[in-house]
């Protein structure tokens, strides 16, 4: 852009906080901020590849006109969402007292009973 | 356009002032894609298993009545670890969308402004005017809308169109492709639902009240061939875009700067005033104002249609997660229009009340819920 005015950085309006803490809050912005870069490294990698299976030498102009075929974009879109369900597995595990202590409370009844002759 | 532009852009539809991708930000698009689909399916699905599992017996046990009401709902979920992550992270999952849609479009911006300014100089189709006395009312300039920083206004340069070019890339993305290529489905589903329920209207002129970059404008050239069709907004840099990008998909559209709550255009002028997803982000003033100036502008025996999100949900849970934009996504007036009595609203600007309509239509493409039809046909002098 040329001589133009700054855009504001931040929007209007209050900026709720969910998690216990603001900073804790600023620390998942930023995570994953380096999430969705970790994407754009994956298609650089995945684009050098594929160029150099189908060519033994290529400049860059090569990299940024390669055209992925139907076949790659389908095995992006499948490694997007493993990726996406890797970075939030933490999610599927229950981290909390919700459950009243219940899971606690069975790991260590299963321990006494294993420590039972 | 190279054909690598046209092979990123084969999902969405393509026009000459769109926003191209380079590779590295259509990775970062689909990240947000991804992330955005992760949190609304089955990271939601288990909010609510833990709501009906956990909080909500908790809650009879202890009052002895299941919640009542959102705001039930609401204080026993803002406890929720889950909840609260769920909330951090799609916050910061909008944050990145739009940081990144900015980006993609600033890049490109002095090419865009050129081309628009090069199309405005030489319509073929349809017209554009800007008026600068058009003030932005309250409930626009206090608030970025979905947190974009500047909203439909900013303006970086004397004939800045960044505002509307992002949100012509961000709607696309916001919506995960499910309102068609052009995002077109809203004026589709409008266009439809007046050919179903009013076969004998054959608009000669029609009106779509903030109508941002005509992305909804367009399907009722499309389907009235015959019909002069204008378009108003209150955001100049969308006007802009808006007009450039009609013109170059060859729709004739005449857009021009101004507020729908009081427009300069004579009594009974028009056949159909249209809207889409436009009532959830104005005042209660501002859509009695509305409502009125659609009666005022419609001749005897015209329609007035607003399309809108399905903002009626059934349940206490299902209003309390349809709050969440409200309170959380800058949507501020989501949350009253959600409980307001249209028809009402309707009679009260001068419609009958047995010609008001509010209903649920199908999407055209792949949208969750439909759309929310409101509306009313104005009494014909005959009747």
């Amino acid at each position: 852009m040329s001589d133009l005015k700054k855009a504001p950085a931040v929007p209007l309006g209050a900026r709720p906080v969910f998690l216990k803490n603001a900073d804790d809050e600023r620390l998942l912005a930023m995570i994953m901020a380096v999430a969705s870069e970790v994407s754009v490294l994956y298609d650089r990698i995945d684009r050098l590849e594929r160029v150099a299976a189908e060519k033994p030498s290529f400049s860059l102009d090569d990299l940024a006109a390669y055209e992925l075929t139907p076949d790659a974009r389908a095995a992006r879109a499948e490694w997007m969402q493993g990726y996406v369900t890797r970075l939030l597995r933490i999610f599927q595990e229950t981290l909390d007292d919700a459950d009243g202590g219940a899971r606690t409370a069975a790991y260590k009844d299963l321990m006494e009973r294993m420590a039972k002759p | 356009m190279t054909s690598m532009d046209k092979k990123r852009d084969s999902e969405r539809g393509v026009h000459a002032v769109m926003p191209r991708q380079t590779a590295a930000e259509e990775a970062r698009f689909e990240f947000s894609k991804a992330l955005k689909t992760a949190l609304r399916n089955d990271f939601k699905s288990r909010l609510r298993a833990r709501y009906d599992d956990i909080h909500k017996p908790a809650f009879e046990a202890e009052a002895g009545h299941a919640p009542e009401t959102a705001d039930d709902v609401d204080a026993l979920m803002s406890e929720d670890t889950l909840y609260q992550w769920w909330s951090a992270l799609l916050r910061a999952q909008q944050e990145g969308y739009v940081q990144n849609t900015t980006l993609c479009v600033e890049r490109q911006l002095d090419e865009l402004n050129e081309k628009c300014r090069t199309i405005a100089k030489n319509p073929q189709f349809g017209s554009l005017r800007l008026d600068r006395s058009v003030a932005v009312p309250y409930y626009q300039k206090d608030v970025d809308i979905h947190c974009v920083p500047g909203s439909y206004f900013f303006e970086r340069s004397a004939d800045d169109v960044g505002q509307g070019a992002r949100s012509d890339l961000g709607a696309f993305i916001f919506s995960l492709g499910r309102h068609g290529p052009y995002n077109e489905d809203k004026g589709l589903c409008g266009v439809k639902f007046i050919e179903d329920r009013f076969p004998d209207l054959k608009p000669r002129r029609i009106l779509d009240m903030g109508c941002t970059v005509g992305q909804s404008t367009l399907p009722y050239v499309t389907a009235f061939p015959d019909a002069e069709v204008h378009a108003i907004d209150l955001a100049a840099p969308c006007l802009r875009y808006g007009h450039a990008r009609a013109e170059s998909l060859g729709k004739a559209v005449h857009f021009s700067q101004a507020n729908a709550e009081q427009t300069t255009f004579p009594d009974g002028s028009f056949d159909l005033v249209v809207s889409h997803i436009m009532l959830h982000e104005i005042s209660l003033n501002a859509l009695n104002n509305i409502l009125r100036e659609c009666h005022r502008l419609l001749r005897p025996g015209g329609v007035m249609l607003h399309v809108e999100v399905p903002i009626r949900p059934q349940g206490v849970y299902e209003r309390f997660m349809a709050n969440w934009d409200s309170a959380n996504n800058n949507e501020p007036f989501w949350r009253t229009l959600a409980e307001l009595d249209l028809i009402t609203a309707a009679e009260n600007a001068g419609f009958p009340r047995e010609a008001v309509f509010e209903t649920i239509t199908d999407t055209a493409f792949a949208k969750a819920g439909g759309w929310l039809v409101f509306g009313a046909r104005k009494m014909d002098a005959a009747s």
